[in-house]
């Protein structure tokens, strides 16, 4: 067994998750390498924020 | 390759103002002592800093600036510099993270504090798992868990915003007695009712110039009423028409006697004026010339010019008249149609008298002037009858519906599409959230199942090292297990129960251990970069038989690793400090602000022997005060080791103890031990001999006044110390034996009580 830095984690955990696109997926990943903290959490908040605004775009 | 450290420099860093260096050359494990507050935990959060590029302690409530030292010159910039025997050794600023150091050390466990360790005692629940989680180097998925909890928690709250805004701006639209989802059919309609094509939906009014729109209905009230008074302006004026030109047609009519006659030759004097070189009569066919044909009309004509004149005068002031009432009756219409325009219907206007006056002169007929009148008099009745129509017209009673119905219109159109917007917006966010609760859920799960594998594969491991701190064998399988609604709880095998949490079962010392044993079989089972680890006060709930485990412990079982050992136990320090070799240990004999920490490097194994150090160099007040340190600490170890009963002393004092009341106390609980009374006879000699040399030889307060104690004397005072010492450890295995259950050397080959005679003959065989 592999131990797991932060971005492996997430990329595991992503694959779980449907319905997220390739961009978004790629900036989550971007955004685990910031520090942690309120700031890294509103990033990621940011990003699916994005996310939800485009989803009906992609269909 | 596994990394060590062969270097650590700290510039403008925590409790360092200048330049502090520690060298390991032979990338040695390293000891420190030192009291608190005197700079230890710096080595510890540098190391920290470097490879993981935070400290946890400063990552809280803004404290990041707290890396700099604060009386730092503006030219000395704040950095950790390591040099290691591999390739991660580098400098890190605060700008310039050793992003190489902290991508290797991210899958890596290094760093245990005593703090972690008491959060993962005696904290709440949530504060326990994140303390599991340092413990076991997943700091970084714990940090990224709560960072996705946060923005999972921050769109929840989005959510609620936009959900209740969403409410509000529903209400807003019910307030007219709307359905929001209906709102797009009431707009239409109101649309209509303000004379504009109803859109499709809420966003094409909004493309509309609803200003021009609307504004023609508010001004229709108004500008209707402009066109009444202008119409009733003009029904006042007074009809008149000529009638005198009547009179002259009629009397006219009367003088000609036969207009046959005249007709006929008006026709022929026309055709002779428009052939004059015609030669044959148009009436009898006979030659003529045009002049005479001419000549002979004139003369005809002549009776009849005058009457001639006459009528046509006559004929062009009838055919006035016959305009003039025309045009009475037209303006008439015109003005009934104008009223029509604005809603207003006005009588039939009387047929016009013009038509009969026109046909009663074709016909040279007389035109009766009381009909000519009759008409003009209806056309009067007419007038007045329309003024009275218009003026009886009220707008004002339409004209606040028209103008409440825009407004209707232009707040339901606002209402409308801030409900619109609102549920837009609370769609994407109730999106985002779910999108957010989802990945937070699969991290949350991933992150036991990730934790429970890691545990599985240290499980051994933890139970072999904590049976080496505890041989009861009470503590078995140590897991991570689920509690209650989602929660997660570290669980452990307790005399043959599950237990969950250990919390509940063991004792703080015992949670301590279990603490301590994650980290080491976690550094051991998974590291592949880092081959050292640092310990940063972790002893502190140990008592001196586990601290003596630990220690044996970290030597024994990491003597392929690098340690960094820091504490502010001696015990824990001269206890570590005797059985290695090749350590580099350091004392931290203070701190201040200037020149933060300040060293002293330990050479000796104890303190004995830096006294022995001490006295060679010719400082013999020191090494007597060293040497009385170095008695003391056997004496409280033992005391400690073999829980004599010494009378409790309020606060500190219990801490300080001198050295008469310990060699009291021991010899108090010797006496009354079955075993211990043979062996107090026979080192009873050596506990006064100690006493007196506590009182005098080691005493550097008596001798202030005079010469002081001669080197042979300290010299010969601190072998006895040692021999004391000495006499405490097993010959076999060097651990000491204490009273517990008969034999408490750790190779079990020493009983209680130690024999003095092996003792003295191991000490012979070590010098």
């Amino acid at each position: 067994m592999q131990r797991r830095d932060a971005r492996t984690f997430l990329e595991e955990v992503l694959k779980g998750v449907s319905g997220l696109s390739d961009e978004t997926r790629d900036k989550l990943l971007a955004a685990v390498t910031d520090k942690p903290g309120p700031k890294r959490a509103a990033k990621l908040a940011s990003v699916l924020v994005v996310d939800a605004s485009e989803e009906p775009r992609r269909g | 390759m596994a990394e060590r450290l062969t270097k650590i420099t700290m510039q403008a860093f925590r409790g360092v103002r200048d330049v502090y260096e520690i060298e390991l050359a032979q990338a040695q494990s390293l000891l420190m002592y030192g009291d608190n507050g005197t700079g230890k935990s710096t080595l510890a959060d540098a190391i920290e800093w470097y490879f993981t590029g935070d400290i946890e302690l400063l990552a809280k409530e803004g404290r990041d600036h707290a890396v700099r030292h604060l009386g730092a010159l503006k030219e000395q910039q704040t950095l950790v510099a390591l040099d290691t025997n591999g390739d991660l050794g580098g400098v890190c600023t605060p700008k310039a993270p050793n992003k190489n150091a902290i991508d290797a050390a991210s899958r890596e466990t290094f760093l245990l504090r005593g703090r972690t360790i008491a959060d993962f005692v005696d904290k709440s629940k949530g504060e326990k798992w994140g303390a599991l989680q340092r413990l076991l180097g997943l700091g970084a998925i714990d940090e990224l868990r709560t960072d996705l909890q946060r923005a999972r928690n921050d769109l929840k709250k989005a959510r609620d915003d936009a959900s209740s805004k969403l409410k509000q701006t529903a209400a807003a639209v019910q307030a007219h007695k709307v359905e929001p989802t209906e709102v797009e059919g009431a707009l239409a309609k109101l649309a209509t009712a303000c004379g504009f094509e109803p859109q499709k939906n809420i966003d094409d009014y909004l493309h509309l110039n609803l200003r021009e729109l609307i504004e023609p209905v508010k001004s229709s009230a108004a500008a209707r009423r402009t066109v009444t008074d202008a119409l009733i302006a003009e029904m006042q004026a007074k009809i008149e028409v000529d009638l005198r030109a009547l009179g002259t047609w009629n009397e006219t009519l009367d003088g000609v006697a036969d207009r046959t006659q005249l007709d006929v030759l008006s026709a022929a004097a026309r055709f002779v004026a428009a052939h004059p070189d015609s030669k044959q009569c148009p009436v009898c066919d006979k030659k003529v010339t045009g002049a005479a044909l001419k000549a002979r009309l004139e003369e005809t004509l002549a009776t009849l010019q005058e009457q001639a004149v006459r009528f046509g005068n006559a004929e062009r002031g009838a055919r006035g008249v016959e305009s003039a009432l025309g045009a009475l009756h037209q303006e008439r219409m015109r003005w009934r149609t104008k009223a029509r325009e604005i809603a207003v219907e006005l009588p039939d206007v009387p047929e016009s008298f013009a038509v009969p006056v026109k046909k009663a002169v074709d016909e040279r007929r007389p035109i009766k002037a009381k009909e000519v009148d009759a008409f003009i008099a209806s056309l009067g009745a007419w007038d007045e009858e329309a003024r009275v129509v218009l003026a009886s017209q009220t707008f004002e009673a339409e004209e606040p519906q028209a103008r409440n119905q825009a407004f209707e219109f232009a707040q339901l159109l606002v209402a409308a599409k801030q409900w619109a917007d609102s549920r837009v917006a609370e769609t994407r966010a109730e999106r985002a959230f779910a999108q957010a609760d989802t990945i937070f859920e699969a991290c949350q799960n991933e992150q036991r199942k990730y934790v429970q594998q890691v545990l599985e594969q240290i499980s051994s491991e933890v139970g072999r090292l904590f049976e080496r701190l505890h041989p009861s064998g009470a503590i078995g399988r140590v897991a991570v297990e689920t509690w209650a609604d989602k929660g997660i709880e570290l669980a452990v095998d307790f005399y043959g129960t599950r237990q969950r949490p250990p919390h509940g079962v063991l004792s703080e010392s015992y949670m301590n251990s279990v603490a301590i044993v994650l980290f080491l079989a976690m550094a051991r089972t998974f590291n592949e970069r880092l081959n050292f680890l640092v310990l940063d006060d972790v002893v502190n709930s140990f008592d001196v038989t586990h601290r003596g485990r630990l220690g044996e412990l970290l030597i024994e079982e990491f003597q392929d690793w690098q340690l960094v050992v820091l504490t502010h136990d001696r015990y824990f320090f001269e206890q570590i400090r005797r059985k290695v070799k090749g350590w580099a240990a350091f004392q931290v004999l203070g701190w201040s602000y200037e020149r933060g920490p300040s060293l002293r490097e330990q050479r000796g194994a104890t303190d004995v022997d830096a006294a022995l150090e001490l006295l060679d160099v010719g400082a013999i007040g020191d090494a007597a005060r060293r040497g009385r340190r170095g008695l003391e600490h056997v004496l409280k170890e033992l005391c400690e080791g073999l829980e004599v009963p010494l009378p409790y002393r309020r606060g500190n004092d219990n801490e300080f103890r001198e050295i008469g009341q310990l060699l009291s106390g021991l010899r108090r609980l010797l006496k009354e031990d079955a075993r211990g009374k043979s062996f107090l006879a026979s080192i009873d000699g050596t506990l006064r001999a100690l006493e007196a040399d506590a009182q005098s030889v080691l005493n550097a307060e008596a001798h202030a006044s005079d010469a002081g104690p001669s080197t042979m004397e300290v010299r010969s005072t601190l072998e006895r110390v040692r021999a004391f010492d000495t006499l405490w450890n097993c010959p076999q295995c060097g651990s000491r034996v204490w009273k517990e259950q008969g034999v408490r050397c750790r190779c079990g080959a020493t009983p209680f009580p130690p024999n003095p005679a092996s003792a003295t003959k191991a000490a012979d065989q070590s010098k």
